[in-house]
């Protein structure tokens, strides 16, 4: 069968894109124009005259961005990776051991799925203050590392790898952890990799933990290091500002596009039966 | 393992759905024994960062704590935050951001997954990748952007609204507009995950269903109600439970674009825990905030999923 959209279906979807890539265009298109261009009315946005360049080398220069950019780097990484070990071993326990206290525990699993780990902000931040954890790069991966998601999705995946293959594995003498190793894991690459990549992401534009955990100008990451650089220049230059938010945000997006099928996969899981 | 009748019936029961022989009890309990070692990792960090701090959190709610000391005051703090205006404010606009962020955050995409069911795959693959970008970049580089958009005077809608003659005002001067434009921008950023889910759960309905609907001469409206919707049902649950608990968390964008001012009218709890906290290091306080806030996502998380349980669909 034939389907023909409706122009009205059409309409809606473009102006959903329209407002959805507006601000994308603004900060691309602003972060060439001289400021007094930005300032003052009429706002000049057209992207074919009195573009410059100025304002990538001023921001470059003059501010920690590339500093902080590896700092968000590192961290997601680190986050990143300690959510695959956890998610993975703990999903091929639940999916493929019997213990007892198994059901009860994965509830537990659940539990911290639905409620947020927002909701331990001040009691986490405490714990971390009382192991000497603040400022710290374990501090920060440490409360940021939030597994049940991973958990979960490593869980439903490992479940679907056939008993069969370990079993043969058992007889030929394998171990527990040698069949987790380099059966289960290389066969759950899948589910692992959208583990890895969601917490990458997560972290990478997490806000409230890093606010609170780093206030070393070392250690400061992305979306700390914009908004201090956002408030000192708020008044002054709005052309650095949109600059700074380029490079901030372009190789995420550059990022995402070369990883976009492991996000559709992720979301789906959970979400949709079958 | 913990022995008695109970223990042998699990493991009889083990034994069945195995089909192993019966000496495999000792390799059945030492396999056991594998499974607490696999979960030691996501153990230690359940009852480091979450088990403990949850108990921690509600006994610092009734203390008077700083950091170095901690006195026992009862209920003082939840006293405290009965009388408080502030809590009383922030509760009101979670509410508010709560009553616009979920429903439009749920019809949008709903009707984009829809709209996109007659679409081509480059469409689809194209408005799904530009409703998902805003989620994958910095919220603080997007409200840095929209605060040029916005600033009063000076800012790009500003313009817009001298240009069609109406008079200059700042939108974040009062809670009827400031509410209403950072909601738009949180939806804004989480359109793409539920479009996705949407996709994916009409992608999963039956053909036939639609074609049948076609031979009988069923507008596009009439099959969107009548058959779309319907069957979407299960999953439109699952996305308001996870919308409104999101709703219950919003910080990020209020925090960054206003604060919470101007005298609380944008703020919300989670935003009021954090300023109570590290503003001015009520820790005590912003425990007890905490709690209420935890039970407030509880009981709304709870009584959804009762709703949602006797809720499936087969096809």
């Amino acid at each position: 069968m034939k389907k023909k959209p409706s122009a009205a279906a059409t309409v809606f979807l473009i102006l959903m894109m329209i407002l959805l890539v507006m601000p994308f265009y603004v900060m691309i298109v602003g972060s060439f124009k001289p400021n007094i261009a930005l300032s003052t009315i009429p706002i000049d946005l057209s992207p074919f005259r009195n573009l410059i360049i100025k304002n990538y080398t001023y921001v470059l220069e003059k501010s920690q961005v590339l500093l902080w950019m590896k700092n968000s780097f590192t961290l997601s990484l680190a986050v990143g990776a300690i959510t695959c070990l956890v998610s993975a071993t703990a999903g091929y326990a639940f999916s493929k051991i019997k213990f007892p206290g198994r059901e009860l525990i994965f509830m537990m699993v659940m539990a911290t799925m639905m409620l947020p780990k927002q909701m331990l902000l001040i009691p986490n931040y405490l714990v971390a203050y009382k192991l000497h954890l603040q400022n710290s790069w374990t501090g920060v991966v440490l409360t940021t590392v939030a597994p049940a998601f991973g958990v979960f999705l490593c869980r439903q995946f490992m479940s679907t790898i056939p008993d069969e293959l370990t079993e043969a594995a058992e007889i030929d003498g394998c171990s527990e952890v040698r069949k987790f190793v380099r059966i289960i894991v290389p066969m759950a690459l899948p589910a692992v990799g959208t583990v890895f990549i969601f917490s990458f992401f997560s972290c990478f534009n997490d806000y409230i933990w890093q606010l609170i955990m780093i206030s070393n100008k070392k250690l400061m990451t992305l979306p700390i290091g914009l908004s201090t650089f956002a408030q000192k220049a708020t008044s002054t230059n709005k052309s650095y500002q949109m600059a700074i938010s380029c490079i901030s945000t372009l190789p995420l997006i550059a990022l995402f596009l070369a990883c976009q099928r492991f996000f559709i996969k992720g979301i789906t899981t959970g979400a949709v039966k079958g | 393992m913990c022995g008695g009748a109970e223990d042998t019936a699990r493991e009889a029961n083990f034994m069945h759905e195995t089909g192993k022989p019966n000496r495999r009890s000792t390799l059945a309990r030492r396999k056991a024994g594998w499974g607490y070692f696999f979960l030691i990792p996501w153990l230690a960090f359940f009852l480091v960062f979450s088990l403990y701090p949850f108990f921690y959190g509600i006994i610092v709610s009734f203390t008077n704590f700083t950091l170095g000391s901690m006195k026992w005051v009862g209920l003082e703090n939840y006293k405290q935050i009965f009388a408080d205006y502030a809590f009383w404010r922030s509760l009101r606009g979670t509410i508010y951001y709560s009553l616009i962020v979920v429903p439009l955050g749920m019809l949008l995409p709903l009707l984009a997954a829809n709209a996109l069911r007659d679409h081509g795959k480059f469409m689809n693959n194209l408005v799904k990748l530009i409703f998902y970008v805003p989620g994958v970049v910095s919220s603080v580089a997007l409200v840095i952007v929209w605060k040029f958009i916005l600033a009063p005077n000076s800012g790009l809608l500003s313009e817009l609204l001298s240009s069609f003659g109406l008079k200059q005002y700042s939108i974040f001067d009062s809670a009827s507009t400031a509410i209403p434009a950072l909601a738009l921008m949180i939806i804004l950023s989480g359109l793409g995950q539920n479009l996705i889910i949407y996709s994916a759960a009409i992608g999963g309905i039956p053909e036939t269903y639609y074609e049948a609907a076609a031979l009988d001469g069923a507008t596009k409206g009439q099959v969107f109600r009548k058959i779309t919707v319907p069957l979407l049902h299960p999953t439109m649950v699952y996305v308001f439970i996870t919308s409104t608990i999101g709703a219950l968390q919003i910080f990020v964008i209020p925090q960054l674009m206003t604060n919470g001012g101007p005298n609380y009218t944008t703020s919300t709890l989670l935003l009021q825990v954090y300023n109570s906290a590290f503003g001015n290091s009520q820790f005590g306080y912003a425990s007890a905030l905490g709690v209420i806030l935890f039970i407030i996502t509880a009981v709304i998380a709870l009584a959804q999923f009762r709703a949602m349980r006797s809720d499936s669909i087969e096809y």
